[in-house]
């Protein structure tokens, strides 16, 4: 038996994928739990380039933007396509960051999650996904891509619960 | 010719209703027989596990007779062959999860199946993660082909197909799937593949026959 993981594993980033769908409910304690332990927030908004050509740039959903202004700000990546990754500079700011666990939160389950979430695994990143964060074009997809990210890595699946708790003991620890 | 219609999406800004089927073929094709590895047309598998799917090596055998069809049409055949070196080093994150230690340079079973007659006009690829792209000569050989359109079989149809197919789809490229000659990790998780799939080009999905009459 390979010795189980942590859910979190050196230092935590909080992915929020970003769509233009409304913004989950527990995406704003998420974001204070990040703030609270010091862990990066990053927003992936996706973007068509050919489609903003002469437009300002895109504002983000008031919910999202609200929460993080109190978060105490957050890093900004557009995305052209599904991954995060795909022809972004998210993987060189997550170096200079110096993550190595992303908590990915929002966007659809079954495409810009888990195409973020096969890359980030292909990039060598520890990868969580927070299933009462996302959701899918249907139940069955977003199961299906859920199974499927437990596939690449076991214990991917993780409530917000979990991971607020899991901050907050990060937390905890770095002040004793 | 039937084939499958797509299920999924609503009329795109392109003006196409959407269960039209686009042609089966659009700018230049190239076959990707993706994984085709080791002993996977003969072996038996332990079906009490149901990993991978039982009749994996059955849907294996189907793929040499589509590679000849290939030929005989002078489309561009690509083998993707999975590896890592004997080290480990290379394998990433890929053990965190269900798959076990595989495809080590030093084991021959690593090699291109036997029962494929690979030539040496054939493009070779070797990658070490799951998408064919992912850190591969893969997108060199296709821009020198001009390759618009790609034919994709091979295995797993819920790991290195899928996710071949969803790269694919970000970088463009018109993406079909032979779903007789791919197989997965389960019925399940190969079923949804196919699935998801279809939900990112819903005229992706054809059959080795069905294939062949229409090209």
């Amino acid at each position: 038996m390979r010795p189980a993981r942590q859910l979190i594993e050196g230092r935590p980033a909080l992915l929020l994928i970003e769509d233009g769908s409304a913004v989950a409910p527990c995406v704003e304690a998420l974001l204070e739990a990040c703030h609270e332990c010091g862990a990066p927030v990053i927003v992936s908004q996706g973007v068509k380039p050919a489609a903003t050509a002469g437009m300002p740039v895109a504002s983000l959903p008031a919910a999202l933007l609200g929460a993080s202004n109190r978060a105490g700000g957050y890093y900004w990546s557009s995305r052209p396509r599904s991954s995060a990754f795909f022809a972004t500079s998210l993987d060189v700011m997550l170096h200079e960051l110096d993550v190595q666990t992303l908590l990915l939160a929002g966007g659809q389950t079954n495409t810009s999650v888990h195409y973020t979430f096969l890359d980030a695994h292909q990039h060598d990143y520890f990868c969580r996904v927070i299933e009462d964060s996302v959701s899918g074009s249907s139940a069955h997809a977003h199961g299906a891509a859920l199974a499927a990210m437990e596939y690449m890595q076991t214990g991917a699946r993780r409530t917000s619960a979990e991971v607020i708790a899991t901050l907050s003991a990060s937390r905890a620890v770095t002040a004793a | 010719m039937s084939g499958n219609r797509g299920t999924s999406g609503g009329r795109g800004m392109t003006g196409r209703p959407p269960h039209e089927r686009r042609s089966l073929i659009v700018g230049n094709p190239v076959l990707l027989v993706i994984d085709v590895q080791g002993d996977c047309m003969t072996s038996s598998h332990d079906t009490t596990r149901n990993f991978p799917m039982p009749d994996y090596s059955e849907r294996m055998r189907r793929v040499p007779s589509l590679i000849e069809a290939a030929r005989e049409r002078g489309m561009p055949i690509v083998y993707m062959q999975e590896v890592h070196h004997p080290s480990r080093t290379d394998f990433g994150r890929e053990l965190d999860g269900f798959e076990r230690e595989h495809c080590l340079e030093s084991d021959p079973s690593t090699g291109i199946a036997p029962e494929v007659d690979r030539r040496p006009t054939d493009f070779w690829v070797r990658k070490r993660r799951y998408s064919s792209f992912f850190a591969t000569d893969l997108e060199i050989t296709l821009r020198g082909l001009n390759a618009r359109t790609l034919l994709m079989v091979g295995g797993f149809t819920d790991v290195c197909v899928h996710y071949t197919f969803a790269d694919a789809h970000q970088r463009d490229y018109v993406c079909r799937v032979v779903e007789d000659c791919v197989a997965g990790s389960t019925y399940e998780a190969h079923d949804a593949a196919l699935a998801a799939m279809q939900y990112l080009q819903g005229d992706c999905r054809w059959t080795r026959d069905a294939l062949i009459a229409a090209w």
